[in-house]
């Protein structure tokens, strides 16, 4: 069955094909919320956002794109609305320190997910990762958590983000230099 | 050669290209969403970024606002206070020839 007629039974209602959509599409959209996030729980979150705006507006989608690229775009969108949410109410300590408090709840949740085949070693070093993550600027980190964790090509990164495919390459460069000069900071710090 | 900060940063460098996904949540996450789509629609009651932002927004009018009823209320005020003054100092002069 085609994306399109798969698309077209989920409009109808069908449940199986939802289903079948969600088999079809779940690495992806967990995969590129992991590469936003760098854990299981807001990484699920953005799963059941991403899957409940496709089942709402899946009647709405007018199939210029590629299915898979209309998901990829809702993924990146819900991710990074959530991520500038969590960047707002870090501001604001007392709220986050009722809901969120993102350095705890990271802990709790790595610790959470002690069961997903991580050594303490492994969870140290996500966290690194996350940290410098954090400092590249949206588009260069879309464009790196796409080709790099997503394992995309310049070409699909670029129609995701529309934009071209020599940006998507500057962008990836860009983080590339961003991200090593990060964490050669992290380093520096962590030998004082 | 590198060194061994090099090494460090190559090595995170290769982890942030992570792989090994095990899907372990997949089918809880399934039946949240189904869950979610069968509930009957009605007003979220978590913040959206959007909503937090106009809260914030909301927030500085108000203090701005009070800053300018506060600033406007004393620069009426301090005619009526030079007056006061003014009237006060003259009955102590007059007091004082009394």
């Amino acid at each position: 069955m085609s994306d399109k007629e798969l698309l077209e039974r989920v409009i109808l209602g069908d449940r199986k094909s939802f289903t079948a959509l969600y088999n079809k599409f779940y690495p992806q959209v967990f995969k590129t919320a992991f590469g936003y996030f760098n854990n299981n729980f807001d990484a699920d979150e953005i799963v059941q956002d991403v899957f409940i705006e496709v089942h709402r507006s899946a009647g709405k989608f007018n199939h210029k794109s590629g299915l898979s690229t209309w998901i990829y775009r809702i993924t990146v969108n819900k991710s990074l609305d959530k991520l500038r949410f969590q960047k707002s109410a870090k501001r604001f300590s007392f709220f986050s320190a009722i809901r969120f408090n993102e350095d705890n709840r990271l802990t709790e949740n790595i610790a959470d997910t002690s069961n997903h085949g991580l050594d303490a070693d492994n969870k140290e070093l996500e966290k690194i990762i996350r940290k410098a993550m954090d400092t590249l600027p949206e588009t260069q980190r879309t464009a790196f958590v796409l080709t790099q964790v997503e394992d995309l090509s310049g070409k699909e990164a670029a129609e995701i983000m529309k934009t071209t495919g020599k940006a998507v390459e500057s962008l990836i460069q860009r983080a590339k230099a961003n991200l090593r000069k990060e964490l050669g900071k992290i380093y520096d710090n962590r030998r004082k | 050669m590198k060194n061994e900060k090099d090494l460090w940063i190559d090595r995170l460098m290769k982890k942030s290209k992570r792989a090994d996904f095990d899907f372990e949540s997949k089918n809880d996450v399934f039946v949240k969403i189904l869950e979610r789509i069968d509930r009957p629609q009605t007003k979220s009651n978590i913040v959206t970024f959007n909503q937090f932002r106009l809260a914030g927004v909301a927030a500085i009018a108000i203090v701005a606002l009070n800053i300018a009823v506060i600033g406007f209320s004393k620069v009426q005020d301090a005619p009526n206070k030079d007056a006061k003054n003014a009237y006060e100092l003259s009955t102590y002069n007059l007091d004082l020839y009394q």
